[in-house]
């Protein structure tokens, strides 16, 4: 059996010739997005003088690591911030992958009769929006959650955009016919979603929980507008801080003339910590991104699920 | 049928829910903050104040020891008044958002900092509420603050005639300078006591001049600009008054100094309209191509230091540090002969309370003991004595020696100079390396405020509501073009007609003329009523 | 559906479902609570886009300006050229994002080595974790008149090089595609990844045997298989075809005024405008127009793809 594969799997393998194309395209693709990268790298470890004389460039006068040091001497700030941010992104990502799976199993339902109910208000939501202000009253004067790891957790539980595509991802991989198979049987709607549909659209589940755990992972705003206790300080809130106060100066070149302005200019920190704020924030993702990649991984080898 | 019933119990609970939720959401009802109860009608006596906490929100950035010095003003607060505050040190970009919300929200924001530097305009937020009135309070607990200004001067900060805010004691008027690089002007033989400066449009031909010379003598500068950027118009170029925030769309001549011909000082013009105007771009565009202004100077700060720059424009300092850039040269200063004042430069910065503050009193008199104890003045721009200055054998303040500010500036613990949004900056004791010797820069804050010019208009506010939407527009057209004017970045002086025009133009075709008529009615009308 | 015994028989047990779908409730309850609580209940706030909101006296006692707040979106001669701006460039990003990022997850799922491809998927996933002030600081490297690489590689060939390139109005909306592309596209690739690692093998076995090319392969079953999200996608961002990228066009142009008119946005134009004016009122109007266009769009093209396709449609 697995000989026969093998050897079907040989003959839907491309061309060497046009394998090379693709492999060439891909290149200058990746060199496209890699050049940019290495000049935040080299950014960052440049010194502020070379900034000031020559800009951005990928040959600096002068090589430091103080933008990595002043980062650092946030210290403890910075660890904290890490597990914060480490933490309530696995356990969103857990709890929304929960709460939309079921969601987008009950709307992929064609037979159910509110299916297209649920769907509309699921999708009228990603529309329409009180606004910030609303939400804050909500979440500050009504629930209470604001300064806590709850603001992280509950708000950003469902998210319509996933919801839908996770619904695509049942409706196109699972087909109706194993669905009427196990109903036939006897099946639960419970039982069927838990042993059929989760297993077979892990592909989706992981596509969905990595685009979450990102867009958690990536969140200053959250973390800005709720957030006092410095225990709970997300890391993108943390970096996105250091640099705002670089891009007020900045913007008020002119008024930096006033005795306010100069103290401030010099106490500042540089260009080359907001370059190694993004270093550091990538790194972790770069990590972690494997760990999603496995589950897609067909889609690279074009070996995939038997239906 | 089962179908309809369901769809329509789900139709009725969400109608019901909005419903409940626009009831339940009645607005601005109890503050978030403090503990403790309010005293109700009788001005409670020292004696009977009971302990209360409160929030103060600044709009200065953090820094190390915020939290050391938050318990140090604690401990003073608590044996004055007994009450305590929770300092919140917010950044611009922050500041921005969060303050906004929250004070749309309804929340109880305690004690504010409003004006250009904490982005609250004080205007708008006292038009819409945000701000609670003092006049009760200023003349129960705040009687010495309120000795610190004239009279007019808090007739300019009613608004729909009632204070809302109290404004910092500071240069509380357009102290306009030309700092220039000492070491420099003597190599290159500069007879500096013999310049006028009024302002950087009059003394063009002077760095014209300078720069030559600096060209002759020092060819390797010529990579340096010879000034720090001074493109913003008002108030480093013309001496207008002013009615708007942050665009010159309605503005007005002051006498003596008439900087816009053709313009008595009662008549609302448009700046960028003006023949003046086009000429002030004129020359900054021959400036910058000369080098005389850099074509970009932001994110090039690290240049003030290197010693290859003349000259940089000073805005509120009456004393001029030795060192103002580093050491590798001295500075010095000449202060323009047009010094002036106007009802927004009172706005630009001070403090208010929130609206439904819990204890309003107890604000008050943190805010008076700000504004009046030097000791607390003190502490709240440069720390605790001992941690972050001391004081040295001839009895004075120093850094040097001190346990956290004794490095490097980028490494102090806690340093806030002038910290416009705290309040009477003239009581504060600082080193003499800020203040001069004998605290002459405070001393001619003082002077200078009182011999500043005043406009017409001194206390008219400019209601924006009637021409809002001509503002926006106009706001936007004006973000447009002003940043490539005013610094120069065209590429001759043909081209600044043409963007001029089109400049204009556009402003005409989104209604400024409607902006100038409805200011110089509300003005008119102000003038009537007084 | 083929007229199997199994069919039939699930015509008949129709009423058994109705007692399951209790279970389908069930599974759906903690979704619609959320709903409920997080998105219907703000939406009442939608009531200040009507108001001239007065904060002492709250939400709900501020007085009722009609449609006054909507004014400031068209009362201005940029009015057209910001909306056009928005769609033209939404337009634009969804068709050219959806070609790169379908044809790179078409060659990235055909390369022989898997190894490659894992690496290179990695890479182009990078941008998407930067912020946009962050790349506006990148394409200011090379913009940049003084000290940028453009210039400087121009200058090394001979030319003036003094260009800003921030007053030239033409490269702005190419580059702009660029930008929104190098940024978006690593990420959507793992998206249509995703389905294709669902296609089962035996389609792509049969037409082997069947003689078919590997472009026939793609042509006739992988592009078919995407076509269900890429039908979601594209009624998903009509939804909000008039909200532009703020992200990119207020921080990579760097505020430079001369490229306005290619670079001003809908959401740029709202947010210059309130920045003095700070009024909830307006942003909140600003807002319901956008959300308003978007909702009458999304219901034009779910119908136009359901007579394409209804598989592919929302509704």
């Amino acid at each position: 059996m697995a000989k026969e594969v093998k050897r079907v799997n040989k003959l839907t393998l491309l061309s060497k010739g046009w394998n090379a194309v693709f492999v060439i395209i891909l290149f200058f693709m990746a060199l496209l997005v890699v050049i940019p990268m290495l000049l935040i790298l080299i950014v960052s470890l440049s010194s502020e003088i070379s900034i000031a004389d020559y800009g951005y460039t990928f040959f600096p006068s002068e090589w430091t690591l103080d933008g990595y040091r002043y980062l650092f001497k946030t210290g403890d700030q910075l660890a904290d911030s890490y597990l914060v941010t480490i933490f309530y992104s696995i356990t969103g990502t857990l709890m929304s992958l929960t709460v939309m799976t079921m969601f987008a199993y009950v709307i992929a339902q064609k037979k159910f009769k509110h299916s297209r109910l649920f769907t509309w208000l699921l999708f009228f939501t990603m529309l329409f929006s009180g606004g910030l202000v609303p939400i804050y009253i909500l979440n500050v004067r009504y629930l209470h959650i604001n300064n806590s790891i709850w603001i992280f957790l509950l708000p950003s539980l469902v998210n319509a955009y996933y919801t839908v595509i996770l619904r695509t991802f049942i409706r196109t991989t699972i087909p109706d016919t194993l669905f009427e198979a196990a109903r036939i049987d006897g099946a639960g709607h419970f039982r069927i979603f838990v042993s059929i549909v989760l297993p077979l659209f892990k592909t989706g589940i992981a596509t969905v929980g990595l685009f979450n755990m990102v867009s958690r992972w990536n969140d200053w705003f959250t973390g800005m507008l709720y957030i006092q206790n410095p225990k709970l300080v997300p890391l993108q809130t943390l970096l996105t801080k250091l640099q705002n106060t670089i891009d007020f100066l900045k913007q008020n070149a002119a008024i930096a003339g006033t005795p306010d302005g100069i103290a401030l200019l010099r106490t500042l920190p540089d260009e080359n910590m907001r370059m190694a704020c993004t270093i550091i924030v990538i790194l972790p993702i770069l990590f972690a991104y494997p760990f999603f990649q496995r589950y897609f991984v067909q889609g690279l080898t074009m070996g995939s699920i038997k239906g | 049928m089962k179908k309809l019933w369901i769809t329509r119990t789900f139709a009725y609970l969400i109608v019901m829910v909005m419903i409940f939720s626009l009831t339940a959401c009645s607005g601005s009802t109890k503050p978030s903050a403090s503990q403790g109860d309010n005293s109700g009608g009788n001005e409670p006596t020292m004696k009977e104040l009971n302990f209360v906490t409160l929030d103060w929100y600044l709009g200065l950035d953090p820094m190390p020891d915020n939290q050391m010095v938050n318990d140090a003003v604690n401990k003073y607060l608590k044996e004055k008044i007994n009450a305590n505050v929770n300092m919140y040190y917010w950044s611009a970009k922050d500041w921005e958002t969060k303050m906004t919300t929250m004070i749309s929200a309804g929340q109880d924001v305690g004690i504010i900092g409003f004006g250009s530097q904490s982005k609250l305009d004080y205007v708008v937020h006292s038009n819409r509420g945000s701000f609670r009135p003092l006049d009760d309070l200023l003349n129960n607990y705040g009687t010495e603050t309120k000795a610190l200004f004239p009279n007019e001067i808090w007739e300019c900060m009613k608004i729909n005639k009632q204070i809302y805010g109290i404004p910092s004691l500071k240069d509380n008027c357009y102290i306009m300078s030309f700092i220039y690089n000492a070491d420099m002007a003597d190599a290159l033989g500069l007879d500096m006591g013999s310049v006028k400066f009024t302002n950087w449009r009059q003394i063009e031909p002077f760095l014209t001049e300078v720069l030559k010379k600096r060209s002759e003598k020092f060819p390797e500068y010529d990579q340096y600009p010879l000034c720090g950027g001074a493109g913003r118009e008002i108030p480093y170029n013309f001496a207008l008054e002013t009615f708007l925030n942050d665009s010159y769309l309605a503005v007005c001549n002051i006498a003596p100094f008439f900087d816009v011909k053709g313009y008595d000082d009662d008549t609302v013009f448009n700046l960028y309209a003006t023949n003046e105007y086009r000429e002030f771009v004129k020359s900054r565009q021959r400036m910058v191509e000369k080098n005389i202004f850099a074509y970009d100077y932001t994110g090039k700060s690290e240049w003030n230091y290197k010693g290859g720059m003349f000259a940089w424009p000073g805005w509120g300092y009456t004393y001029m540090q030795k060192n103002l850039y580093g050491d590798a040269f001295t500075t010095k200063m000449i202060v323009s002969d047009h010094i002036w004042t106007e009802t927004n430069n009172y706005f630009s910065a001070g403090t208010a309370i929130s609206f439904n503050c819990a204890e309003p009193e107890r604000a008050m008199m943190i805010l008076n003991l700000v504004n009046t104890d030097p000791e607390f003045a003190t502490m709240m721009r440069f720390g605790v004595q001992g941690k972050h200055y001391i004081t040295n054998n001839e009895g004075k303040m120093q850094f040097e020696g001190s346990e956290r500010n004794g490095g490097a500036r980028a490494d102090y613990g806690y340093y806030y100079w002038y910290a416009a949004p705290v309040g009477n900056l003239t009581i504060v004791k600082a080193p003499e390396s800020l203040v001069g010797p004998n605290g002459i820069m405070l001393t001619e804050i003082k002077r200078y405020n009182k011999e500043a010019v005043m406009p017409n208009h001194m206390g008219f506010v400019f209601d924006i509501k009637p021409v809002a939407n001509e503002i926006a527009a106009c706001t936007n057209v004006v973000m447009e073009y002003r940043d490539i004017l005013r610094n120069g970045q065209l590429e001759s002086e043909k081209e600044v007609d043409k963007a001029v025009d089109e400049f204009v133009a556009k402003l005409e075709a989104n209604g400024v003329k409607k902006v100038l008529a409805e200011t110089q009615k509300q003005i008119n009308d102000w003038k009537a009523s007084k | 559906m083929l007229q199997t015994r199994a069919n039939v028989r699930l015509k008949k047990r129709k009423k058994i479902f109705q007692k399951e779908d209790a279970a389908l409730y069930l599974m759906a309850l903690p979704t619609l609570i959320y709903l409920l609580i997080f998105c219907y209940v703000p939406m009442g706030g939608l009531v200040m886009a009507f108001q001239d909101l007065n904060i002492t006296k709250g939400i709900f006692r501020s007085p009722y300006v009609g449609l006054k707040n909507f004014e400031f979106l068209f009362r201005t001669t940029d009015a057209w050229v910001i909306t056009r701006n928005t769609v033209c460039y939404n337009l634009i990003f969804i068709v050219v994002n959806l070609i790169i990022s379908i044809s790179l997850a078409l060659m990235l799922s055909s390369l022989r080595s898997g190894g490659y491809a894992k690496t290179m998927q990695t890479i182009y996933m990078m941008p998407y974790f930067l912020s946009y002030a962050v790349v506006a600081i990148v394409a200011n490297a090379f913009l940049d008149r003084d000290n940028g690489l453009v210039n400087s590689i121009l200058r090394l060939m001979g030319e003036p090089g003094k260009t800003n390139w921030y007053h030239q109005l033409r490269i702005w909306p190419p580059l702009s595609v660029f930008v929104n592309a190098w940024k978006n596209v690593g990420y959507q690739t793992v998206l249509y990844l995703a389905v294709i690692s669902g296609i089962s093998v035996d389609y792509y076995e049969a037409a082997v045997l069947d003689g078919a090319t590997k472009f026939q392969q793609a042509c006739y079953i992988t592009l078919p298989h995407l076509r269900y999200i890429v039908g979601i996608s594209l009624i998903l961002s009509m939804s909000s075809i008039f909200r532009g990228d703020f992200g990119l066009f207020y921080n990579v142009p760097m505020n430079s005024g001369k490229i306005y008119p290619v670079t001003d946005v809908i959401d740029t134009y709202i947010y210059r405008s309130l920045t003095y004016l700070n009024n909830v009122g307006m942003s909140t109007a600003a807002g319901l127009y956008q959300s308003v266009v978007g909702f009458v769009l999304v219901l034009v093209v779910n119908k136009i793809v359901n007579r394409i396709d209804p598989d592919s449609a929302m509704f």
